[in-house]
């Protein structure tokens, strides 16, 4: 067995002073990898595990050298733009295409770390939280690498670390238990309680997710804090916020933070050749988040709005 | 064929987390000053920077009367015609009067230091100076086209130094009175003896190189320093001249007769405040007899009830303290050409008053407010007369009147109280660049004063700058170690000048019996000697053999080195910079010893520590502590930067050779200069046809170590540079005896300083600002978030020097709220705790600034902060304007 400090991962970035994810000041780890497909994602780039270049139209000069540099040919330049075919390049390794481009034009999705590594930046960074701070392993979903993950939150914990994760509650509960008795505090994504629905804007049902939602409150000491990112016309009906808020009741947590859809990722999309489905979703209204508050609140359930955190 | 670089094209990105979209965020707090306060505030708004010639000629008709007498005491006759000369001019709403001339932003030229800058430019006078390499930094450096500033003739008022605005028939008068002082100004004669020098021919041309940006003997003399109010509170101005009289009957008749000169100068000048003090009382009842509105007729009377009283007396009361404090500052001001003459720990020093009067009842929270707002505009009022490339160059016209708060007491406890609380609320309700604050931050200041520090940086003007007092105080226990400051007197310390670790004593004020230690500076000017070293042009002329490649002169003898390992290049840039550093410290102790004979210091003398006890005055070492003259650097951080890349791409991984990055720089990376496309920002520049050939090698070099990223590669040379920068300056001795010692701040100078510098090896282009500060990241190059830069730049130990300076932008949202609030005083804590000397921000979207410098008219009150000062947006040039809008912003994550 390799030992826990050299356990590989892939991230995609880590970035300090982070003060909405959690209390205090902190660290966030983008870890790579989901199991959900979400139209609306901010990180899209995380959401596969895989390596992949980005491709950043506006620093591309049209040298070619990308071009010249791939192995199987993915990469067209015509007149109407710069084009990468990426079901030619799954399997590539080490994208000399991206090694090759001068301009960073071109860039990688995500990087190689191991545990070890990541912690050197962890204590680097440790020392400029202040009191209250700690990390907060995101993503993508961060049980996916469920060891990288794990020996993360262990090493952090047995360090006195305040440790957090923001998760989409979509994995198995054996991976729930092997993080959970190094954790101070869960974000728990609740997205959609319409299980065909969920399935239709995630790509997943939304079972295993209530299960471990109760499963977690029976086990979990710390705090969670249960996240609703707000698409309207997805999940802002009033049937779905009564069936979040029953859910919640259920369990001995009584917090639920609304993150309204923004269109921020567009950029990251368009570098991923990829679609993007929330641009055609429009951003909530101010009056639709007051509304939605007073519905959670109503039942007795504190409700924050954006970044509006009492932490 | 040129393509204009779009925003998203360029090689740098200036933000860290989200690119903040949607409407542009306003600071998120805003207060008010109180109605009085905002009248006077208005009326600066729309005053232009005027100079008069009424103080230089009575000071030069004087001077000239009293040829053969001994010069300090003719120095002290002509400042009292001055000073007895000088139209008072109180304007309607002030409670707290006088000023350097009758105008609201009132200044003159003092031709006795340096006459020939505002000589008519087309003149013979010019045209020598410009021989003599004294004109360069004037000639690079913009100047802010906005605000007060007076550019360009209109009509009958004159613009000179391209700020201030002279009346028409007030030029005659000026250039007779300059060519007075042809040949006889501390300039003049000190130009005379420096060139005895040997090597005196090496330093014209590193001035004409501006690899050294100014002398400091005639330009600003003093400064940088800490005033002591301390005299004139426990004695009054007649309680002074009691002490000169007895100490000359002391001393009259025996060796070391220059002190009885000295006292006698002393009591001279004080005649010659009392009058001035007097025709402002004066003055004010004149205001009085013509005033119909009752009220306003009582507060004239009361203006010179208190201006009447303190011609002989102590303040009875807190109001009458500040009036005094600031009779004082004034007068120090028109002594000597003054940036940086900071008014130090004023709420603890006026504390005993205010408790006093809070206490009986005299005095409320309100009224405070009202006084210290006051306080504010007469020290926002304040315009120094220099040169344009000092003024514009060094300053961007700001006076750095550093007043600070925090601390330690005598016995070590925390000197943070009520009224300091105030004065950071009137720096938020009267937001106003004077007096800039700076935040003395020990551990053992409490909870509610840092964060009231914090409220205060968040309003976004970029004061309190966050000071480490422990770092000071190590600092300064090392440098005043053979003049014997212990601990408790470590503790007396502030800031002078924009970031000078100063030295202080306490001295025992009795208010009422009872004795309160208060502190004040009690050293002459810091920040003198060698002035702003270019680090990246002295490397240029490293790769090009000894040459200023621009100009293609010599300005080092050729090291004759081949340059074949980094080792060799390391080796060459040292001896330059040991070689710049020797010649420019003995030409500047020539200057300043004969600055110290022909306009010695008296009245700031007087006010520092001992020099009242030793009759000595400070030019001739008769303050407390005297190892003040240092060696100041700009572009620290491109050095290193540069470095590392000649190190990794030339030497190590050769990716190609010296020669070859030779011409690319020469190329300048296949870019238009900056002096063709008026945009001094690296993100800005636009490409030339030949921008591909060089696309590779500019990407390598961009790519680069950068300091900034908690990169052990670069931040290893970083700190190599830092403790061989501290180390080196010992070997040089200034005119006090004393070894210099390192001082980084780059104040403005990184923007005409970047101007005349090519492309550098770490990407930077050819005529482009600087990075700022001492241990700021280059603009966009520090990509790994701050807290990697806060480890980068604690990557050496900060008390070697006089200061550091860690300038950061910082988006309203990432800290918005009081839970951002909190969040922020955690981080800036850190940073200090992990060594730390000073971090401040500019809190503001940076898109503001842009629309700020489209949309001048729209912003007449926007404040940012550049490197150790805040100033108003509009009053700042070009350079400066683009760097601040181009350092890395730190927005939501």
């Amino acid at each position: 067995m390799e030992l826990a400090s050299q356990i590989p991962g892939t991230i995609f970035d880590v970035q300090g002073f982070s003060v909405h994810d959690g209390p205090g000041a902190r660290s966030l780890i983008f870890l790579k990898g989901c199991t959900l497909n979400c139209f609306w994602c901010s990180n899209p780039e995380g959401i596969g595990i895989k390596n992949v270049p980005l491709y950043y139209a506006s620093n591309c000069i049209d040298c070619g050298k990308c071009m010249d540099n791939c192995p199987v040919g993915a990469i067209r330049i015509t007149r109407e733009g710069h084009f990468i075919d990426r079901s030619l390049c799954m399997d590539c390794t080490d994208h000399q295409c991206v090694v090759e481009c001068y301009t960073d034009a071109l860039r990688f999705s995500g990087r190689k770390t191991t545990v070890d590594e990541l912690y050197k930046v962890i204590q680097r960074d440790r020392p400029f939280w202040g009191s209250g701070g700690g990390i907060t392993l995101t993503g993508g979903e961060p049980l996916f690498q469920i060891d990288f993950a794990r020996a993360i939150l262990e090493k952090c914990y047995d360090a006195y670390i305040h440790t957090a994760i923001e998760t989409c509650g979509n994995v198995p509960w054996k991976n729930f238990e092997k993080v959970i008795e190094f954790l101070d505090w869960i974000f728990f994504d609740l997205k959609q309680m319409d299980t065909e629905l969920h399935k239709g804007g995630t790509g997943a049902s939304n079972e295993v997710i209530t299960d471990n939602v109760m499963k977690l409150s029976g086990k979990f000491n710390g705090r969670v804090i249960f996240r609703l990112p707000l698409i309207p016309g997805f999940n802002d009906s009033d049937e779905n916020f009564e069936r979040i808020a029953a859910l919640i009741l259920k369990t001995k947590w009584r917090e639920i933070n609304i993150l309204p859809l923004h269109h921020l990722g567009r950029e990251k999309y368009e570098s991923l050749g990829r679609e993007y489905k929330g641009l055609s979703y429009p951003i909530p209204s101010k009056d639709k988040l007051l509304e939605v508050k007073s519905v959670f609140e109503s039942k007795g359930i504190t409700c924050y709005i954006g970044h509006e955190t009492p932490f | 064929m040129t393509e204009q670089n779009n925003f998203l094209e360029c090689p740098v990105s200036n933000y860290y987390g989200d690119v903040p979209k949607g409407e542009i965020q306003a600071r998120e707090i805003h207060k008010q000053p109180t109605p009085r306060v905002e009248k006077i505030r208005q009326l600066y708004f729309n005053t232009q920077s005027s100079a008069s010639v009424e103080f230089p000629y009575w000071y030069t008709r004087r001077w000239e009367e009293l040829e053969g007498e001994i010069p300090i005491v003719r120095r002290a006759e002509a400042l009292k015609a001055a000073f007895e000369h000088s139209t008072p001019a109180i304007y309607p709403g002030e409670i707290l009067v006088m000023g350097k001339a009758p105008f609201l932003r009132g200044s003159y030229p003092m031709p006795w230091l340096s006459e020939a800058f505002f000589m008519a430019q087309e003149g013979e006078l010019y045209q020598a100076a410009l021989d003599a390499g004294k004109v360069s930094a004037d000639q690079v450096t913009t100047m802010g086209q906005g605000g007060g500033n007076v550019t360009e003739s209109v009509g009958n008022v004159i613009s000179i130094a391209g700020k201030f605005g002279l009346r028409k028939e007030e030029m005659p008068m000026l250039l007779d009175i300059a060519k007075k002082w042809y040949n006889k100004s501390v300039d003049d004669v000190g130009h005379k003896y420096e060139q005895m020098v040997p090597g005196y021919h090496e330093k014209e041309e590193i001035m004409r190189a501006v690899i050294c940006m100014f002398d400091s003997g005639y330009t600003l003399p003093q400064g940088r320093e800490v005033m002591n109010y301390y005299y004139p509170l426990q004695y009054g101005i007649e309680g002074i001249k009691n002490i000169c009289d007895e100490k000359m009957k002391q001393t009259a008749g025996y060796p070391d007769m220059d002190r009885i000169y000295f006292y006698k100068a002393v009591y001279i000048i004080l005649e010659g405040i009392q009058t001035w003090v007097k025709n402002y009382a004066e003055e004010a009842r004149f205001m009085a007899s013509l005033e119909q509105d009752a009220s306003s007729k009582e507060e004239y009377l009361d203006i010179a009830e208190r201006l009447d009283w303190l011609v002989a007396h102590t303040p009875r009361n807190f109001h009458d303290a500040l009036q005094l404090v600031w009779i004082f500052h004034v007068a120090v001001l028109n002594e000597d050409a003054i940036s940086g003459l900071s008014p130090g720990r004023l709420g603890q020093i006026l504390y005993p008053y205010w408790k006093r009067d809070m206490d009986q009842g005299l005095l409320t929270n309100e009224k405070t407010l009202e006084l210290l707002e006051s306080m504010r505009m007469k020290f926002t009022e304040i315009d120094c007369f220099a040169s344009m490339g000092v003024v514009g160059g060094v300053l961007s016209g700001n006076t750095f009147n550093n007043l600070c708060v925090g601390g330690l007491t005598k016995d070590g406890n925390s000197a943070a109280n009520d009224l300091e609380m105030l004065i950071m609320e009137s720096a938020m309700t009267c937001d106003t660049p004077q007096p800039t604050l700076s935040l003395l931050y020990d551990e053992k200041l409490p909870e509610d004063f840092l964060m009231k520090g914090v409220e205060c940086t968040k309003i976004g003007t970029g004061y309190p700058a966050w000071v480490n007092n422990q770092v000071a105080m190590e600092f300064l226990l090392n440098n005043f170690k053979k003049e014997g400051m212990g601990l408790e007197e470590a503790r007396a310390w502030s800031i002078g000048g924009c970031l000078e670790t100063s030295a202080g004593s306490w001295m025992p004020l009795v208010v009422d019996g009872v004795t309160h230690y208060i502190p004040g500076g009690s050293a002459p000017a810091t920040s003198v000697g060698v002035h702003f070293l270019s680090l990246p042009k002295i490397l240029e002329a490293v790769l090009f053999d000894g040459l200023d490649k621009k100009t293609g002169r010599r300005v080092y003898p050729s090291h004759g080195l081949a340059l074949n390992s980094y080792e060799e290049v390391w080796e060459a840039f040292k001896k330059y910079f040991d070689s710049t550093v020797e010649v420019l410290t003995l030409t500047n102790n020539i200057q300043h010893d004969v600055w110290g004979r022909i306009s010695p210091s008296i009245i700031n003398s007087m006010l520092k520590p001992d020099c009242l006890d030793t009759g000595r005055d400070i030019s001739r070492k008769g303050s407390r502590y005297n190892r003040t003259f240092n060696v100041e650097i700009c572009g620290g951080v491109n050095l290193v930067n540069s470095l590392a890349s000649i190190k990794k791409n030339v030497f190590e991984d050769k990716s190609f050779t010296l020669d070859v990055l030779k011409e690319a720089i020469v190329a300048n990376f296949g870019y238009a200069p900056a002096a063709e496309t008026g945009a001094y920002s690296l993100s800005e520049q636009v490409k030339d046809s030949h921008y591909n050939d060089w696309l590779k090698i500019h990407k390598q070099c961009l790519d680069a170590p950068k300091y900034g990223n908690d990169d052990i590669y670069v931040d290893s040379l970083f700190r190599e540079w830092q403790e061989y920068f501290s180390a080196t300056c010992e070997n040089y001795i200034s005119l006090y005896g004393e070894p210099l010692y390192s001082c980084q701040i780059s104040v403005s100078t990184h923007g005409p300083m970047g101007a005349v510098t090519l492309a550098t090896a770490d990407g930077r282009l050819d005529g482009t600002t600087f990075a700022d500060g001492s241990v700021s990241a280059y603009p966009g190059s520090d990509k790994s978030g701050p807290y990697a830069l806060f480890s980068s730049a604690t990557c050496y130990n900060h008390s070697l020097s006089q200061n550091s300076q860690l300038n950061m932008k910082i988006h309203p949202s990432a800290i918005a709220g009081r839970e951002g609030a909190r969040k922020f005083l955690e981080m800036i804590k850190s940073y200090l705790r992990k060594g730390g000397f000073h971090i401040q921000f500019n809190v503001v979207d940076s898109r503001m600034l842009k629309d700020a410098q489209a949309h001048p008219d729209k912003y007449r009150g926007l404040m940012v902060r550049v490197a150790g000062f805040t100033q108003y947006w509009v009053e700042l040039g070009k350079q400066i304007q683009d760097e601040v809008i181009a350092r890395t912003e730190y927005s939501e994550i």
